[in-house]
């Protein structure tokens, strides 16, 4: 059961991979004039980051003994990468190579600068708790990715859409 | 973005955008190549644009970077 299911996740990976590959290195038409990242795209990723995030987290906690093994990590984060990979393919066709405008570029700066500063405090809670939860050997790195990834995409989005 | 102690950077942008034709935020901000979020916070103050954006609005509204923008109490 362990094995088919790692199989399937893996192979499933692979394919979206190579998905995201192809997305990235397909050229597109330069968007002179235009924001080559759209508010659209923009919210859309930090609401899928979010999501990702948040999904991984449950996921990690919900089932520590499989996440590693059948790679339910890597397929939490999968949709961003999708994205992300959209996102090289717009910036490929930026005339000027800057893809994101000046309060996108400094939301973005800001939300890491202050997920930085939270991270260290709530990896310092977690470690301090680390007896305690599931939380061992590799499944460190996740727990660190999974957190990281939601407060930064939710601040980003909260920065960005604040009236 | 930059801030100066003690100096705020105000501009006329509302103003500007209702005396070319009741311009809407949509419009200026695909005019000048940024998103709507950004036009609506550089109004409001909360935003200092670049110097590149700046002269990109003045052109724009084919004035004086001056014209739009001025620093507060002065």
């Amino acid at each position: 059961m362990a094995s088919r299911v790692e199989v399937i996740v893996k192979l499933l990976l692979v394919a979206l991979l190579v998905v995201a590959g192809v997305v990235a290195m397909v050229p597109r038409r330069r968007t002179a004039g235009r924001p080559v990242i759209g508010e659209k795209l923009f919210v859309a990723t930090c609401a899928v980051g979010a999501i990702c995030g948040a999904t991984g987290l449950v996921v990690l906690f919900a089932w520590p003994q499989h996440v590693i093994a059948w790679h339910l990590w890597e397929l939490a984060a999968m949709p961003l990468v999708l994205l992300y990979a959209y996102w090289i393919a717009m910036m490929r066709a930026a005339p000027t190579g800057q893809a994101l405008d000046d309060k996108q570029d400094f939301d973005m700066t800001r939300a890491a600068a202050t997920t930085w500063g939270l991270s260290v405090p709530a990896m310092c809670v977690t470690f301090a708790l680390s007896d305690k939860s599931a939380l061992n050997g590799g499944l460190w790195f996740p727990y660190f990715l999974f957190v990281t990834l939601l407060i930064d995409s939710g601040l980003t989005l909260y920065y960005f859409k604040r009236r | 973005m930059q801030y100066i102690p003690g100096m705020v950077l105000g501009n006329q942008l509302k103003r500007c955008r209702f005396d070319r034709d009741d311009m809407s935020q949509e419009e200026l901000a695909r005019a000048v190549g940024v998103t709507r979020q950004t036009i609506i916070a550089i109004e409001k103050a909360r935003f200092v644009p670049s110097t590149l954006l700046a002269l990109r609005l003045a052109r724009f509204f084919e004035c004086r970077v001056e014209d739009i923008f001025f620093i507060q109490g002065e």
